[in-house]
């Protein structure tokens, strides 16, 4: 429930400052990036030498690498702005050229007001120095006058939590207060834009909640924020508009809800097919040893292990004695028609068809529901429902009903049936994901179960 | 070596400080860029302010190793402030040749890393190019023309007559208006090209290194 109202808040906002900027005069923006293209030499050599070009009469070989690709945004005064994306999207490279380190190789970036770039903490400190000395030098080099340093120098130092250790050497400092000082003085600096790449996590818990206070701090002054993060929640929480960035272009720009659910899912497909190369190798191996060692009947490991690799709906294997074949499964709604998908809460049936071609005792017919990644969602059989089965001849043809309530989120899932024999540990047929289940999206939660929350929030004190 | 110049020690370091001024900016000027890469790949600021930073911590050495030798000259008895007048020009020329010629070698070095060898070897040739160890006249007439063209000739032979040819007034040379006029202007070139140079190539330190 509050989750919902921040987002109207924050979409509310951002449909605000789209009103307010009716003319566009360049004053308005902080940054603006204008058809921005940056390609990197990456040269094949280490050190270029002038012995190597004199001896070749040319550089050494490189090879060029598009860093960004024709990028144009513009962020106006007093916006927090996101940049997501996967490693090596351009992101950092982007917070470089804003802050003037690098130059772009087309294009322009135009900055409206002083720049105070949170790249890495405490870049810049010298070792044999002490941490009093260092802040003057660092707040220096970030652009600070003497005098304001000295102003300002017991609030850096209280910030940072390092009074005791202020007039020692940094080199004996943990990389931990190197960060914190480092992290004090370029807050200080008081900027009108802030660049910050993946630098809020410094310090321990308290120190952290230190850190979001002054970055909500910037927010409510009114400056402008660019942050470069992998934390998701963070982006959401504190920017206004976010850009994902993909392989040196801007693959969506927009409010934070929609772009950050954009990026996870493009995270999840990725994750999913990385899941599905590696358990096509481990599939291999099985299948290997299953076929080396000239196996009819697999063991309750092997279906572990194999129901762990699941491909996809589109691929099907099978293992067993061949005692009993599994001819069809479906699934079926309350009324009985058959259907492909289905949503919370619906009440479903899977079904499936067995054909005997032996005399089995007491067979076991089982399903197991599994996951995109291969997690076993559920599973359950005849001996768990205490119904015992009996003999069964050749020629006898089994239908088997599983009735469910679809209690599951949002996704898509594999079942498995199998048959098999009252050991618990040989199989006469088991047939991996025979039937792909897609469970339609809904939105109150994330995960696979759905515990049918009911939440409510109360002041305590 | 038997040079039969009276007063040896003050003869060589009244020329030879204005040169480590030189040698000592220039060799480790350039290697500054490079070795401050953390700064460089990290924080925005003028890139130049690292090779000055160089000059004018050397410039520093210069004036007080200059202090050190004026006291030891009034002790000798040196009438040292007859031409100290000179000074803050002859100051301010070779800074800015000495600035020019670092700003140079520190940003092409990014570029070819080996070059601070090359540096180095050049420095100890054009040393022995200047008249700093021996006198001018010890070198054969032919020679001594093409010697007077070389900018750290006059710089050091200023700073030569101010310190030790006050002395012996009949060494003192004064440089003609032509090699004045040469000098001020290749200093000049020096300078404009290394600030041009380094300008140029400045955009994409923070990629070379």
């Amino acid at each position: 429930m509050t989750e919902v109202n921040k987002e109207n808040s924050r979409e509310s906002k951002e449909s605000n400052i789209t009103n307010s900027a009716l003319y566009r005069d360049i004053s308005d923006y902080a940054v603006s990036v204008k058809n921005v293209t940056k390609r990197y030499r990456i040269h094949y050599e280490k050190n270029p030498s002038l012995k190597e070009t004199i001896i070749h009469l040319r550089r050494t070989k490189f090879i060029e690498f598009l860093a960004l690709d024709d990028v144009s945004f513009d962020v106006k005064r007093g916006e927090t702005l996101g940049i997501i994306g996967p490693n090596g999207s351009g992101k950092s490279t982007m917070l470089k050229l804003i802050s003037r380190i690098l130059q772009p190789t087309r294009g322009k970036v135009l900055v409206n007001g002083t720049i105070s770039a949170l790249l890495e903490l405490g870049a810049g400190f010298h070792p044999d120095l002490t941490g009093r000395e260092n802040i003057f030098i660092n707040a220096a080099i970030l652009g600070m006058k003497k005098r304001d340093v000295e102003k300002k120098f017991s609030e850096i130092v209280a910030f940072s939590e390092l009074e005791k250790f202020i007039d020692m050497p940094v080199k004996n400092y943990s990389s931990g207060m190197y960060m914190r000082l480092g992290f004090s003085v370029a807050i200080n600096v008081n900027p009108d834009i802030l660049l910050v790449d993946e630098v809020l996590a410094v310090g321990d818990q308290a120190f952290q909640a230190k850190c979001y206070k002054v970055i909500y701090d910037f927010i409510k002054q009114g400056k402008t924020i660019i942050i470069v993060s992998h934390d998701l929640g963070t982006i959401q929480d504190l920017c206004n508009r976010v850009i994902f960035l993909k392989n040196g272009r801007i693959e969506q720009i927009g409010g934070p809800v929609a772009v950050v659910s954009s990026y996870r899912e493009y995270v999840e497909n990725i994750e999913m097919e990385r899941a599905h190369e590696q358990q096509k190798e481990e599939r291999k191996k099985i299948f290997q040893t299953i076929i080396e060692n000239n196996q009819k009947v697999i063991s309750g490991e092997d279906i572990d292990r194999l129901a762990a690799t699941n491909l996809g709906s589109n691929v099907i294997n099978r293992f067993g004695s061949g005692d009993a074949e599994i001819t069809d499964i479906r699934l079926l709604d309350s009324k009985g028609q058959q259907i492909d998908y289905c949503k919370y809460g619906d009440e479903v049936s899977i079904e499936f068809d067995a054909v005997f071609k032996a005399l089995v005792e007491d067979p076991i017919f089982g399903i197991r529901i599994v996951d995109f990644k291969g997690n076993t969602v559920y599973g359950t059989n005849n001996r768990l429902n205490n119904i015992v089965v009996g003999v069964l001849k050749q020629g006898d043809k089994i239908k088997v009903v599983f009735r469910n309530k679809i209690v599951l989120m949002g996704g898509v899932y594999y079942v498995s049936p199998a048959v098999g024999y009252k050991d618990f540990r040989t199989y006469c047929d088991w047939v991996n994901n025979m039937l792909t289940i897609n469970v339609l999206k809904h939105e109150k939660a994330e995960g696979i179960a759905d515990l049918n929350t009911n939440m409510s929030i109360e002041k305590s004190n | 070596m038997r040079l039969g110049v009276k007063d040896y020690a003050v003869f060589l370091i009244s020329a030879l400080l204005s040169w480590n001024f030189l040698s000592n900016s220039v060799s480790y000027g350039a290697n500054c860029i490079v070795a401050n890469s953390n700064l460089v790949n990290k924080i925005y600021f003028p890139r130049e302010i690292i090779p000055l930073s160089v000059v004018f911590a050397n410039l520093f050495n210069f004036i007080l190793e200059m202090t050190a030798l004026v006291i030891v000259l009034i002790f000798l008895g040196y009438d040292f402030y007859i031409y100290l007048y000179w000074l803050p020009v002859l100051i301010i020329v070779e800074f800015f040749l000495v600035a020019g010629l670092t700003l140079l070698v520190s940003a092409l070095n990014v570029f070819f890393r080996d070059l601070s060898h090359l540096i180095n070897i050049l420095i100890m040739l054009w040393f022995f190019g200047t008249p700093i160890i021996y006198p001018i006249n010890m070198v054969p007439e032919k020679f001594q023309a093409i010697l007077r063209y070389n900018p750290m000739t006059t710089i050091t032979s200023m700073f030569r007559n101010m310190f030790y040819n006050v002395k012996y007034p009949e060494n003192l040379m004064w440089p003609t208006w032509k090699i004045v006029v040469v000098t001020l202007a290749m200093v000049a070139v020096i300078f404009m090209l290394g600030y041009y140079i380094f300008k140029k190539l400045e955009p994409r330190f923070a990629e070379e290194i």
